[in-house]
């Protein structure tokens, strides 16, 4: 059938659900009318289209199903959180009582149990909530276990600890189809490369984040990862991707704008700034761009977002400490007012592309 | 139609768990073989 998403799935039901919709006011209108054999083809036809999505991949067919689709996303989440939680809260309260062996043995078998538990549930639940707590729940006991066991037998901090976080953390979102794991492996693995490229430079891992500079990689490796890792079945991970490769990116670019010292880079203080000004503004107009082109709008929400944020920093920077604040705010109103021009520009040009160049 | 299942990342997950957990264990033990070079005594005094 062409669909091997839970998401592609959902997206084609939408599409019956609107053109039925259409399809019945041309029909009041009198635009269009199709024959009695026709209706009754098309109908058969998405019935079992809708049959066969909601038997594979559980999706919402009506608006109150969303609803509740929306609440039980909340539910899985809080409900792993708070188990999650209840397993922390466990161990501290009565982990004094156990001795040193019994102690290794939990924090070992605790990960493991969940991640057997997900994977019994995956097979028999296809909603995928239940699953996605449980999962939830394995990289919540993996990174306890971890964690105490290093406070158990007093090891030195590592920063390869991230590295089977986040393995764990990929495998499960890639298994579970979870986003929010899949943001948790993205942090893992690319909180190592930031922390082995302040290595490089001869820091302490534990420092990496007085360099900003050491993201630059890291949202380089996500931004080329979110075209060219093979994301069949899960259509939700590529924006995810990006957004964490323009975070990664603009964050550091933005706070060495304003921070020149914690430049790698030995010039003066005041040209890194400028440089790394220029460079913010430079991208986050060229990602726009390249976003409208692509059509990508978490690209060009997060770098429309980051532009805006640019500006008004400069703005800041250029006009606070002198100009009367009213006249500040005037200006800054003023500018909001140009943006929003602009930008209803932009949005009739994509528009434009999407109509087959029509208004 | 259900989707296959993917008995082969379960057993990537275990491995994953067991080896991260012996490699810390092993790590612990190993510091802790041999004679300590220094020893500090406490007492309540």
């Amino acid at each position: 059938m062409g669909i091997d998403s839970k998401s592609k799935a959902q997206k084609r039901a939408d599409r019956i659900a609107a053109f039925k919709e259409e399809l019945a006011e041309l029909g009041v209108q009198g635009v269009v009318k199709l024959t009695e054999s026709q209706e009754a083809s098309i109908d058969s036809h998405h019935r079992q289209l809708l049959a066969e999505y909601s038997d594979t991949f559980d999706i919402d067919i009506g608006h109150r199903e969303r609803q509740f689709s929306l609440g039980m996303k909340v539910a899985s989440f809080l409900g792993a959180l708070a188990l999650a939680l209840s397993v922390f809260f466990l161990f501290y309260r009565y982990w004094g009582l156990f001795p040193t062996v019994l102690q290794v043995g939990v924090l070992i078998a605790a990960p493991l149990l969940a991640l057997v538990a997900t994977w019994y549930v995956t097979e028999r639940e296809k909603t995928g909530y239940f699953a996605g707590l449980l999962a939830l729940l394995t990289f919540a006991c993996f990174v306890l276990d971890i964690s105490v066991l290093g406070v158990i037998y007093n090891i030195t901090p590592s920063d390869r600890a991230f590295i089977a976080w986040g393995l764990l953390a990929f495998l499960l979102a890639y298994h579970c189809d979870s986003r929010l794991l899949l943001a948790a492996g993205i942090i893992c693995l690319g909180g190592l490369l930031a922390t082995r490229v302040s290595v490089f430079y001869g820091l302490y891992w534990l420092d990496f984040y007085m360099r900003p500079e050491n993201f630059l990689p890291v949202a380089i490796v996500l931004f080329l990862a979110s075209f060219y890792l093979p994301h069949r079945g899960h259509s939700g991970f590529q924006p995810i991707y990006r957004v964490f490769a323009l975070l990664g990116f603009f964050i550091p670019v933005l706070i060495l704008s304003y921070a020149g010292a914690l430049s790698y880079a030995l010039f003066d203080e005041d040209l890194i700034e400028m440089i790394y000004r220029i460079i913010g503004f430079a991208a986050s107009a060229g990602l726009i761009a390249l976003g409208i082109r692509l059509g990508l709008n978490d690209v060009v929400n997060t770098a429309n977002a980051f532009f805006v944020l640019f500006l008004y920093t400069q703005l800041f920077d250029w006009w606070w400490h002198w100009m009367p604040k009213f006249l500040f705010f005037l200006l800054v109103g003023l500018i909001a007012v140009l943006l929003l021009f602009v930008l209803k520009r932009l949005r009739d040009l994509s528009r434009m592309d999407v109509s087959g160049g029509r208004p | 139609m259900r989707l296959p299942v993917k008995r082969k990342a379960l057993t990537m997950g275990v491995v994953l768990i067991l080896l991260t957990n012996a490699i810390v264990i092993g790590g612990a033990l190993y510091n802790r073989s041999g004679e300590p070079v220094a020893q500090l005594v406490l007492t309540d005094l």
